[in-house]
């Protein structure tokens, strides 16, 4: 219990990266500016003062709820067992776990009864209020072959001297991909009340991780007035290869066949195991990202396409169990030539009101790997004061509340945010805040 | 009744806190069966005592009632119930005392539930009933952590049954129209200290 306790805190850096608390006052929104580079490359030439800075430091205020709050932290169990024994939810430490940049201000809870109904019709289970529980959840990538890598959470750019051409190395890190699955008859029979018989049901737990080091090509320019267009273009391209160090991507299954009366037999295990640490095995590969940003008039656009083309390689171990418990470990290499690009579109408009304020509106939505968000947001500017407001839809309705002073050598902004919890669906309200020092 | 690991497993990944308690409801009215005695005509010339669910192929015989186990719950319990509904209908000409005894017994307890030694007596119950009259007798039960008779429940299941005696002068139709155990388990209570 304690190793697994300690190996769920070792994950904790790698669950989430933060979001800029601008961002989140405005519904989850990316404005335009070079830091949004990693989505469209074209970025990388655009003035960061065009909207502002996209915020300060964000501070971790999530790790207070992980160190302190009974329900959240998992350190009681090692500090104080009882309170751990009669409060800790797991559910409410995934949920503040992969939000580190946001203090929770109503974790979700676990139902509080979990009901097996037995009955020579079979077997349901319910929450405490007769409903049928949800049995599926995933969180980040899975299976993450052919996907564009997690952004690099040490960059070093190289001096180039061009202007315009950008070369950076980095390490980079994900974990996550969280995924269980239980089979499509497993979902649909117990919503329905009960298990049928002689039938087949299996649930898949999976969960994969990567890192590596990487190292970034990429060129972004505004290119001449275009003749009848009264505005600006930018382009951008990159080229991202890795060095994969560590590799891993697990699935465990668990079934159990049914009898004539539809009550569950013995639990037969099978896993798969590829895994890759360094002394054992690596991976290589590179993407090409494309993008453009266009400015017209009080407005700028843009669109990005990540993983236009790539090629990746893992050679390492599969390590595979069957029912039986037989074990076998063989010597795999994978590899994938991908075109599956992530789509990433946004936009922003600022007009002046008479006043002399201003109100910004963004939006933005993207689409990757089967997976699709949206946000849309507004700010109001006046003097040096901010107000923010939008909505978002990332697996789920998320809102957004914020504010901030933006002075020219400091900012402070919060936000409150909104999000729908794991398995429960609970909408959950989390704060953020942020500091800028600039010079 | 067999393994239930892994709707247990989908469970404890789903809803594993510590104030979730997870809940074995068995409908043992219709696991029993047809042929357990759970209903019946009885002739009373003076008195009669029937033992259901019967085991033993004979209503009259004490014996080790209805084994229920395999649930997903059984280990350090959180808490345990009964609840039971017998409905009765006097159908001779003289009076009928009528009463209904639950009893709780290890899994061990493959021979007698009814002699006190490895079981017990959780609720029971009399009425009398005139000629034609009818009515229902309705035992319930709980036990919380710490009771010394959820003892009696293990890993390995527990029996329950329970005895229905009838004395008077008459005849008397009965049926057990509810029969359900809950067994409560917090998993939380599992987690070993580190």
């Amino acid at each position: 219990m304690k190793k697994l306790i300690v190996a769920i805190l070792l994950l904790l850096p790698g669950l989430a990266l933060g979001q800029g608390v601008r961002s989140l006052g405005m519904g989850g929104v990316t404005l335009p500016g070079p830091w949004a580079a990693t989505y469209n490359p074209a970025y990388a030439a655009y003035p960061a003062e065009a909207y502002g800075p996209v915020g300060g430091f964000s501070l971790p205020l999530g790790l207070v709820n992980l160190a302190l709050r009974p329900s959240v932290s998992p350190l009681y169990y090692f500090t104080d067992f009882q309170t751990f024994q009669n409060n800790f939810d797991f559910i409410a430490f995934l949920d503040q776990a992969t939000r580190p940049y946001e203090f929770i201000l109503n974790p979700p809870a676990s139902p509080s009864r979990v009901v097996f109904h037995v009955s020579a019709d079979g077997v349901s289970i319910t929450d405490g209020n007769g409903d049928p529980l949800t049995l599926s959840y995933s969180s980040g990538r899975s299976g993450s072959a052919g996907l564009p890598l997690p952004q690099p959470f040490l960059e070093i750019p190289i001096p180039t001297g061009l202007d315009g051409l950008r070369v950076t190395i980095g390490a980079y890190a994900g974990a996550g991909g969280f995924a269980l699955t239980p089979s499509a008859n497993l979902a649909s029979d117990l919503a329905s009340g009960s298990l049928q018989a002689n039938t087949t049901y299996t649930i898949t737990a999976s969960a994969a991780a990567e890192a590596g080091i990487t190292g970034n090509v990429s060129f972004a320019t505004a290119l001449p007035s275009l003749p009848g267009f009264d505005g600006r273009v930018y382009v951008g391209g990159q080229l991202e290869g890795f060095y994969g160090l560590v590799y891993d991507d697990t699935r465990v299954s668990a079934s159990t066949t049914t009898d004539a009366d539809g009550i569950p037999g013995p639990v037969e295990y099978a896993s798969e195991i590829f895994y890759v640490y360094p002394g054992a095995g690596n991976g290589f590969g590179g993407r090409v990202d494309f993008g453009v940003v266009a400015d017209y008039q009080q407005g700028t656009y843009g669109l990005g396409i990540r993983n236009l083309l790539g090629y990746e390689q893992w050679s390492g171990t599969l390590r595979s169990s069957d029912a039986s418990g037989n074990v076998t470990e063989t010597g795999k290499t994978i590899s994938q030539v991908a075109f599956d690009p992530a789509v990433y579109i946004n936009g922003a408009y600022a007009q002046e009101l008479e006043s002399g304020d201003i109100v910004l509106y963004g939006a933005d939505a993207a689409y990757a790997a089967g997976a699709f968000s949206l946000h849309a947001g507004l700010e109001y500017q006046k003097s040096i004061f901010r107000l923010r407001g939008g909505l978002g839809y990332e697996d789920g309705i998320k809102i957004g509340l914020g504010g901030g002073v933006s002075l020219p050598n400091f900012s402070f902004d919060a936000a409150i945010t909104s999000h729908q919890a794991p398995f429960t669906g609970q909408l959950v309200f989390g704060l953020a805040a942020s500091v800028g020092v600039y010079f | 009744m067999k393994k239930f690991l892994l709707l247990t497993l989908l469970a404890a990944l789903t809803a594993c806190s510590g104030h979730t308690i997870v809940v074995a409801d068995v409908d043992l009215l219709s696991l029993a069966g047809d042929t357990a005695g759970l209903s019946g005509d009885l002739t009373v010339p003076g008195s009669i005592q029937v033992y259901v669910p019967d085991a033993d192929d004979n209503l009259t015989t004490p014996d080790g009632g209805y084994l229920v186990d395999g649930l997903p719950t059984l280990d350090d319990l959180y808490g345990f119930g009964v609840e039971l509904t017998v409905a009765v209908e006097n159908t001779g000409s003289g009076p009928l005392t009528f009463s209904a005894d639950f009893r709780l017994a290890s899994a061990a307890d493959s021979t007698n539930i009814y002699d006190g030694l490895d079981d017990v007596s959780l609720a029971s119950k009399t009425i009398t009933l005139d000629p034609g009259e009818s009515g229902q007798v309705e035992l319930a039960a709980t036990l919380e952590r710490g009771d010394a008779n959820l003892a009696l429940i293990s890993d390995q299941g527990f029996r329950v049954g329970v005895s229905l005696a009838a004395s008077g002068t008459t005849s008397v139709h009965y049926q057990l129209t509810a029969f359900r155990v809950i067994a409560e388990q917090r998993p939380f209570d599992l987690i070993p200290p580190p």
